[in-house]
């Protein structure tokens, strides 16, 4: 008997019908742990679509966005709340995904619920489309009810909503983020058709398990599982065809591949992959910000686009560097890191010996890092040095002259950052903003919430809902 | 001043006596290959480490913040090991860098030929003497019919095309040392010419008196060789006890395994597979290993000089035999420079033979998280 989790979600399908299923796909999560997929005919692709299709359809006609917020918050709220059953089984999911302690997986379960509840929902819909009950149906458009235009003084109305069916192929591997992107989908009142990430399969299926006790109707008309991205499988094709959008999360591979697939015509949103950059400024409580950077590197072990890999500091970098060692120390106390896989192993003792041998040279680069084990590492870098990889809980910090200086430096990052925290002032917060929006950078925030940006923030410095969404103009006589 | 003067000669003293010892053991095992003791190797062992700690600076502050110095170490095993990262950031080597007689450079392959590391040789004869064994021993002796001498055709550019290339210095070698005439480099800097390895061989398999012969070349020259003569249809039968030896792998490119391009292109070539073998050498050690293509995927051995280990990735403890970690090699013919090397590469050890597993890629793009490096190096690209 396989001991393999069974995680997949998909309406329309029976599994034990070999006319709709050919048998089972085996996965594996980011630290190893096996779970399985059917494998759905051509035939079984199509019943999940038309299914998905259907409900969303009926959806539209009898839930009041409302009511979709209300059952889409209801359902994630139970994932982050620990004491349930349901959130007990989140939280140890995600563990075992990942390789994380509970802890972990329990503090990144709290986070990414602050932007499921019904609060952030509302706040992001305010906040991209003023009105949403647009998402309901015609509302007169507030400019014209306003009196203004003259020629359009008999009203204009307008509805949005979101394709019948949306395509949204999930490669990352931070947990949550997939939740957040489906509940996107549910919001602009799309059938939601879901490629999970086979690093991070789980927790949209939990949440469509209690999406559908909260209410069946919006949990049939979403769909979720994964296959291995290089295969062929009828879903491929199937989902590709019938959506309206495609959104691809995930690195350079995984949206470039959706791009082979897609007609030329179709509209393909990607998040790629970005990074987090800290700047820490004059007048910086030092202490306080190596802690609260600390944070936002251990939070879900770096492996976010907004996770903070390069540290700049105007000023000497080695009391930054030194205060930011301790933390990270205190911090994998508190949470320890998860297991690493050789490879990751093997760089991060690369990274270490091409920083400190450096230092031999130069006499001033130098690494503060756990001495027995690969636990945590920052790289003292000077000159700054740009390259990082994905790795869990390496920093590299340097320091910068001025302002100008850093702006130089980073420029080849330009439109790669995610999102820069700060720390400090001297006078120089507002020109640091206005170098940050010079360079794409979509987000600037305090050290310490780096890694949780709030409900209604610019993904990729851009729109969560608006890209989805096709609007209908209705002109009066 | 007198007295660090006095410091210094006594240590190049020391490190020229030791060189010229290891030399000569060198030779001796490569006339009876026996295996060494171990307290032998370990008293060598730990008198190159005092000489490097003493005249290596980089290497002796590495020592110094682990808090190894030679009063600690008591066999190879405890010789604190340099990553090859190192090697990309800083001359290591015993004295004056500005003393080395040659500077070999590493392909680049794992991290992109803006980041090749760096190997300063003091003494090419030890590198020659440790070559000429251990070549002699596992090539001509194991896989070939025990000829001293042989027509050598080298796919491996002459070191005076790639002065900065170890490969080539070892191709150079064995063609001065093993070679009879007829030998060539069929390679220069810029390309193979492949009408003249076609001649070579069609030469040494119509020759008279059916000399065998010695084919060197990358895995890489030996696939695109092998795909020519798939093309123009031509088959030879070289002479009993010729060789192929091919060193380097894939390089990062996909292919077919090595093992497949190998045996087909002895087949082509009419060389027996059991005469077929594979190099295994780093720009960072002057020691190499050897595996016989048959019987199936074998084990890389080395002469008694050169031991290996593999570690425990995160912790750096010694794995037991046979599970796989990451290599760490320990080569008394660097004792010009550093001697415990630590790879990234992954490989499992058992009684100091080594199943290679692979180079680690570094950690692999994941997710979310930008690595930054792909683009720099694309960026870089752009604008040189």
């Amino acid at each position: 008997m396989s001991d393999a989790l069974e995680l997949w979600h998909l309406p329309g399908l029976d599994a034990d019908d070999p006319a709709l299923c050919s048998g089972w796909i085996d996965g594996r999560t980011a630290a190893g742990r096996a779970f399985q997929v059917p494998a759905p005919t051509a035939e079984g692709a199509a019943r999940i679509t038309g299914e998905v299709r259907r409900a969303a359809l009926q959806a539209r006609g009898e839930r009041s966005l409302a009511e979709v917020v209300q059952a889409a918050a209801t359902a994630a709220g139970r994932l982050t709340e620990v004491s349930t059953e349901a959130g007990g089984e989140a939280a140890r999911l995600v563990a075992d995904e990942q390789g994380w302690s509970e802890p972990l997986a329990q503090e990144t379960l709290a986070e990414m619920g602050r932007i499921w509840t019904e609060e952030s929902l509302w706040s992001v819909l305010r906040s991209e489309l003023r009105d949403p009950l647009v998402l309901e149906g015609f509302r007169v458009d507030p400019e014209v009810r306003d009196g203004l235009p003259e020629a359009s003084r008999g009203g204009r109305r307008r509805r949005a909503s979101g394709p019948p069916l949306l395509f949204q192929i999930m490669a990352g591997n931070v947990p949550g983020v997939a939740v957040t992107a489906v509940m996107r989908g549910l919001l602009v009142r799309s059938g939601v058709l879901t490629k999970l990430s086979e690093e991070e399969p789980g927790l949209v299926v939990l949440f469509a398990r209690q999406l559908a006790e909260v209410d069946p109707l919006l949990a049939l008309s979403l769909a979720a599982t994964w296959w291995p991205a290089e295969e062929e499988n009828p879903l491929w094709s199937e989902w590709t065809a019938e959506a309206g959008r495609l959104v691809v999360y995930g690195g350079e591979a995984a949206v470039l591949g959706v791009r082979g697939r897609a007609r030329p015509d179709q509209e393909i949103i990607a998040y790629g992959p970005k990074l987090g950059v800290g700047v820490i400024l004059p007048g910086a409580d030092v202490p306080a910000a190596a802690g609260a950077l600390a944070r936002d590197v251990c939070a879900y072990e770096q492996q976010g686009c907004v996770s903070p890999r390069l540290v700049f500091v105007l000023g000497s970098a080695e009391p930054f560097a030194t205060e930011l060692a301790g933390a990270l120390a205190r911090e994998t106390e508190r949470i320890p890191r998860r297991p690493l896989r050789l490879e990751e192993a093997v760089a991060i003792r690369s990274a270490r010996a091409e920083v400190e041998f450096r230092g031999y040279a130069q006499g001033v680069s130098r690494v503060l890092a756990s001495e027995r084990d690969l636990s945590w590492t920052v790289l003292l870098d000077d000159p700054p040095c740009l390259e990082v990889e994905s790795l869990p809980r390496v920093v590299r910090v340097s320091r910068v002259g001025t302002l100008e200086i850093l702006k130089r430096l980073i420029q080849p990052l330009s439109g790669r950052i995610q999102a820069l925290g700060y720390a400090g002032d001297g006078g120089l917060l507002r020109p640091l903003a206005e170098v940050a929006a010079e360079l794409g950078v979509g987000r600037l925030a305090p050290l310490g919430r780096l890694a949780w940006p709030p409900a209604d923030w610019r993904h990729d410095g851009r729109y969560q809902l608006l890209p989805l969404l096709m609007w209908t103009d209705w002109e009066a006589e | 001043m007198d007295d660090d003067l006095s410091a210094r000669s006594g240590l190049e003293a020391g490190l020229e006596c030791l060189s010229a010892e290891l030399a000569r053991a060198f030779q001796s095992w490569g006339r009876r290959p026996e295996p060494w003791e171990s307290g032998r190797t370990n008293e060598l062992a730990c008198r190159a480490f005092a000489i490097q700690y003493a005249g290596n600076a980089p290497y002796r502050l590495y020592c110094d913040r682990l808090g190894v110095s030679p009063a600690d170490v008591d066999e190879w095993r405890d010789v604190p090991a340099v990553p090859t990262a190192a090697f990309r950031q800083v001359p290591l080597f015993v004295g004056d860098p500005a003393e080395a007689s040659l500077e070999f450079r590493t392909s680049g392959t794992t991290r992109g030929p803006g980041r090749r590391g760096r190997h300063l040789v003091r003494d090419p004869e030890l590198y020659r003497a440790s070559l000429e064994a251990a070549f002699h021993h596992f090539v001509l002796k194991r896989a070939g019919g025990g000829a001293d001498r042989m027509p050598v055709a080298s796919l491996v550019p002459p070191f005076c095309d790639a002065p900065d290339s170890s490969l080539s210095w070892m191709a150079d070698a064995v063609v001065s040392r093993f070679g009879r005439p007829g030998s060539t480099f069929l390679a220069s800097a810029r390309a193979i010419d492949w009408s003249r390895a076609e001649r070579f061989v069609t030469w040494a398999a119509g020759a008279p008196e059916a000399v065998p012969v010695c084919l060197l070349g990358t895995t890489l020259a030996f696939a695109e060789w092998l795909r020519r003569l798939e093309e123009s249809g031509l088959s030879v039968s070289l002479p009993e006890g010729s060789i192929a030896m091919d060193t380097g792998g894939w390089k990062g490119r996909d292919g077919p395994s090595r093992e497949r391009v190998m045996e087909e292109l002895a087949g082509r070539l009419g060389i027996a597979p059991s005469s077929v073998i594979n190099e295994f050498g780093m720009t960072e050690l002057l020691s190499q290993r050897y595996a016989p293509l048959v019987p199936g995927p074998s084990p890389l051995c080395g002469p008694p000089w050169l031991l290996s280990r593999a570690l425990h990735p995160e912790t750096l403890e010694e794995l037991p035999e046979g599970e796989v970690g990451v290599l760490n090699h320990f080569d008394l013919a660097n004792v010009g420079s550093v001697c415990s090397v630590l790879t990234e590469d992954l490989g499992a050890v058992r009684e100091n033979a080594v199943r290679w597993v692979g180079r680690s890629p570094g950690a692999p793009p994941r997710g979310c998280s930008l690595a930054t490096r792909e683009l720099l190096r694309a960026q870089a690209g752009q604008t040189s």
